[in-house]
């Protein structure tokens, strides 16, 4: 009985859809550098890697300062990190670079992707106007922001959705104060208030639901098409680095990082957990967490609880 | 005129031999493998390939995080300490 249920949660789990997925992205052409210096188990990194395996040649990749500028997908003086064109904007002013850039090649007659592949820092906190500006213009672009929940290339400073209570260097865990004192900022929820025609959360566990949201994305025409990826760092979260992936799922099965898109505001789920695990079994897979007592990790609950009810009021 | 690229792309590549970071490495054993291609999406340097139908690991640039090791459902990959000459 007990081997049956066991059997029936791995079939209801992602790793039976991993061969589906495998056989669509392995022969298309790697346009990442292999050798770029990212941390050991990074997974933006993996997120980048299939976002342009899917997109394919025809993109323009914009990478503002961050962990992915830092690690060489833009490259040092005359060399790159990827074989599509890749521009270096600042970290306020990336959608605005974008527009410009989509709105030449619209004149030009020609169709290409333009992708920005920004972090939680230029995305949610030093960029946000500029991307909140051109989804109210409905300009055509492709925003990838890859969530790791802190300023990670400049030594793991807190962010705007760095969780509550989780240590960075900024919120030091001692007498006085216990990690961050205040609430993320639900960000993909706040793009798919602005009700553009695709907004999506999507984790590096999941990569079959991260695929068909590209593919969603890259076929919108009339607005902005807004991914939000959430990506585990093993150096700043302080996990083992090759546990990447499971905490990404754990985060997904214990409704931290619930996956759903919204088509003009419009949300619907796109994983049905069934077997709803704790948050705690999350927490404790990260070491940033590590110093939550028991009524903490109570007060997380009901705040990812209210979060999903929420959400799932939204929801059709 | 025909534009043959959409905008100019960096003339020489940014590789750094990551590999050289490796402190263990990931072994197959092919003989358990069942050829679901988990290793191969979730790597985050992309260093899994197929040849002969086999699914391998590019040494030159895997700096063995142990991702693949940790998700594979059939164990067919374990970590063994790098030795270096």
């Amino acid at each position: 009985m007990g081997e049956t249920i066991e059997k029936l949660k791995w079939l209801l789990t992602d790793k039976y859809s991993n061969k589906r997925v495998e056989e669509e992205i392995r022969d298309k052409e790697d346009l990442l550098s292999s050798g770029i210096s990212t941390c050991l188990g990074c997974g933006s990194e993996i997120g980048l890697r299939i976002a342009l395996k899917v997109l394919g040649r025809n993109t323009i990749l914009a990478i503002p300062p961050g962990c992915m500028g830092g690690v060489g997908v833009v490259g040092y003086g005359t060399t790159t990190g990827t074989e599509v064109p890749v521009f270096f904007p600042l970290l306020d002013n990336i959608a605005s670079m974008l527009s410009g850039i989509k709105r030449y090649y619209r004149r030009l007659g020609r169709k290409v992707h333009v992708l920005a592949y920004a972090g939680d820092g230029g995305t949610a906190d030093v960029g946000f106007q500029c991307l909140s500006g051109a989804a109210e213009r409905d300009e055509n672009i492709i925003y990838i922001c890859y969530d790791n929940e802190g300023y990670m290339n400049t030594g793991i400073q807190r962010s705007g959705t760095t969780p509550y209570k989780a240590w960075t260097t900024t919120t030091p865990v001692g007498e006085a104060r216990r990690g961050k004192p205040q609430v993320n900022k639900n960000m993909p929820l706040i793009m798919a208030m602005h009700e553009i025609p695709y907004t999506a959360t999507a984790s590096i566990a999941y990569i079959e639901d991260y695929v068909s949201k590209l593919k969603k994305a890259a076929e919108v025409e009339d607005g902005l098409a807004y991914i939000h990826l959430f990506s585990p760092c093993p150096t700043g979260w302080r996990f083992s680095t090759d546990k990447t992936i499971e905490v990404a799922r754990l985060a997904v099965e214990t409704n931290f990082f619930p996956l759903w898109e919204a088509r003009y505001g419009e949300i619907r789920f796109t994983k049905k957990i069934w077997f709803k695990k704790p948050v705690k079994e999350y927490l404790k897979a990260v070491g940033k967490y590590s110093h939550l007592t028991d009524e903490e990790i109570n007060e997380i609950q009901k705040l990812v609880d209210d979060r999903y009810r929420m959400l799932k009021s939204l929801a059709r | 005129m025909k534009i043959e690229w959409i905008a100019p792309i960096g003339k020489d590549r940014y590789i750094i031999k990551t590999g050289e970071w490796r402190y263990q490495k990931p072994e197959r054993n092919q003989e358990k493998c069942k050829k679901c291609g988990t290793c191969l999406i979730y790597c985050p340097t992309g260093s899994v390939y197929i040849e002969d139908d086999e699914y391998r690991t590019d040494y030159e640039f895997c700096k063995g995080c142990g991702i693949c090791a940790s998700e594979c459902r059939a164990d067919a990959i374990i970590m063994v300490e790098e030795v270096r000459e």
